[in-house]
């Protein structure tokens, strides 16, 4: 992952679901806990995201990081990110992007 | 309004019966099966073969008159084999989601073996297992291929899932969507697949409150929104673009013709937009013939889920064409149906 500079904002948005509605949202590299940092890097690393068979009504998560974009499906979610999705879903419902 | 009742049997199950029935039951399979040699290799309902459901298969088929529903509970976790809160039968347990899921289940089952002599989801029979209190916060509902998962809404923009019953219905037809057409969840035929599970919610709606399409309200997700988000609905099949228009949420996309088709790669290309279209189409059908929708446009739409022609890839176009050759085959092709069919399809931009 190339080195963001910290207070630059990365979008997360999340895609899908019945209702097929987007929920929006902006975040920071250092609003991020170490763990969620590594994880973050982790999937974009392994570049094992986003090629599951669409599954009718599943929610999706797109990251749009410095190094490209990043797709995961719900149930492919590292549990180090949950946390910080959650965070960010609340964000959404509150305060969209 | 039916014709004669008939049922499509997979060889799978014709084998099946074979196997394991009686000797009246595997006398009778094993002359459906001789209808055609090719059997042994294809399935028969995608050859488009009707034969008649004779009483021998139908006892060996499985209970036809009631569900066998189960409800389990999640505990706000991911575990789909929680505690049971109530099974087929037992007294509502004044659990809200555990009630309404299990009342959800029973509409949409009902729907389809009422008007279309369907036993449950695959034909089969297949149990009705539901879970309710998925996750925490987890505003969604969906089909995992085995049973229907609830979430309990997140408090903020959706309410409990199973709050709306057009929602179970059209998770459950996924299920029979995947079972007879196998429609890719991608581009148009993703679109077609969505909407064919919106058709069929609206219908179980229509048919547990008895209403004709006049006085159907055509909405998908009634009740799912909390009172502070400005809408109505997450669809509406009447209007589509006008469910919703709010500060978080956005303006429903939906589209009502192919002029305003959206391009796009989100969403699997749009599955939850597109699909206005051919919900509208339905929705202009279903008006144009009157009554009931279940019966004249929700039985060609039914059928058409048994056309071989259609592919998983299929487009709006080569629905659209099914869909007419149904209403011809059903109903005649002088009928009021056929050309209401068409009437509808080329009134949302697709040419039949």
């Amino acid at each position: 992952m190339a080195t963001p500079h910290p207070e630059a904002p990365i979008t997360f948005e999340r895609h899908g679901g019945f209702g097929g509605v987007v929920l929006r949202t902006t975040f920071t590299h250092d609003e991020l806990s170490a763990p969620e940092a590594e994880a973050i890097a982790g999937v974009q690393a392994e570049g094992a995201t986003g090629h599951r068979e669409p599954q009718a009504d599943r929610f999706e998560y797109h990251l749009d990081l410095p190094d490209g974009p990043v797709v995961i499906h719900e149930d492919d979610l590292p549990e180090p990110l949950r946390p910080l999705v959650a965070r960010l879903l609340e964000r959404a419902r509150e305060r969209p992007a | 309004m039916r014709q004669t009742p008939c049922s499509f049997i997979p060889p799978s199950l014709l084998e099946e019966i074979a196997r394991r029935g009686d000797d009246g039951q595997r006398d009778a399979a094993l002359r459906t099966l001789a209808v055609d040699q090719t059997v042994r290799t294809a399935r028969l309902h995608n050859l488009g073969v009707t034969v008649p459901m004779t009483d021998a298969l139908r006892s060996a088929v499985g209970p036809k008159d009631h569900p066998a529903r189960t409800i389990r509970d999640a505990e706000h976790g991911k575990r789909l084999d929680g505690p049971i809160l109530r099974q087929e039968g037992g007294k509502a347990v004044g659990d809200a989601a555990a009630d309404e899921a299990y009342d959800g289940l029973g509409a949409t089952w009902d729907l389809f073996a009422r008007a279309y002599d369907r036993n449950s989801i695959d034909d089969h029979g297949l149990p009705l297992d539901g879970v309710v209190h998925f996750e925490r916060d987890y505003d969604n509902a969906f089909w995992d291929g085995h049973r229907m998962v609830f979430g309990d809404g997140d408090g903020t923009l959706f309410n409990r899932f199973t709050i709306a019953v057009e929602v179970v219905g059209h998770e459950l037809t996924h299920g029979v969507t995947g079972a007879e057409l196998g429609l890719n969840y991608l581009g148009q035929a993703g679109a077609l697949n969505e909407s064919i599970s919106d058709v069929f919610g609206s219908l179980v709606k229509q048919h547990l409150h008895n209403e004709t399409a006049e006085k159907a309200d055509w909405l998908i997700g009634a009740g799912l929104l909390r009172p502070s988000i400005h809408g109505v609905a997450l669809r509406s099949m009447k209007a589509p673009g006008t469910a919703y228009d709010d500060p978080v949420l956005g303006k429903d996309p939906q589209p009502a013709h192919m002029d305003d088709y959206v391009q796009t790669t989100a969403d699997n290309g749009g599955v939850h937009t597109n699909s206005g279209i051919p919900n509208h189409a339905f929705y202009l059908v279903a008006t144009a013939l009157g009554g009931q929708a279940w019966e004249r446009a929700g039985q060609i739409w039914y059928d058409t889920l048994h056309d071989p022609k259609l592919r998983p890839g299929s487009n709006f176009v080569a629905f659209a064409r099914s869909t007419v050759r149904s209403a011809v085959r059903r109903f005649g092709a002088d009928g009021e149906e056929a050309e209401a069919v068409k009437a509808g399809w080329e009134q949302v931009g697709v040419k039949v």
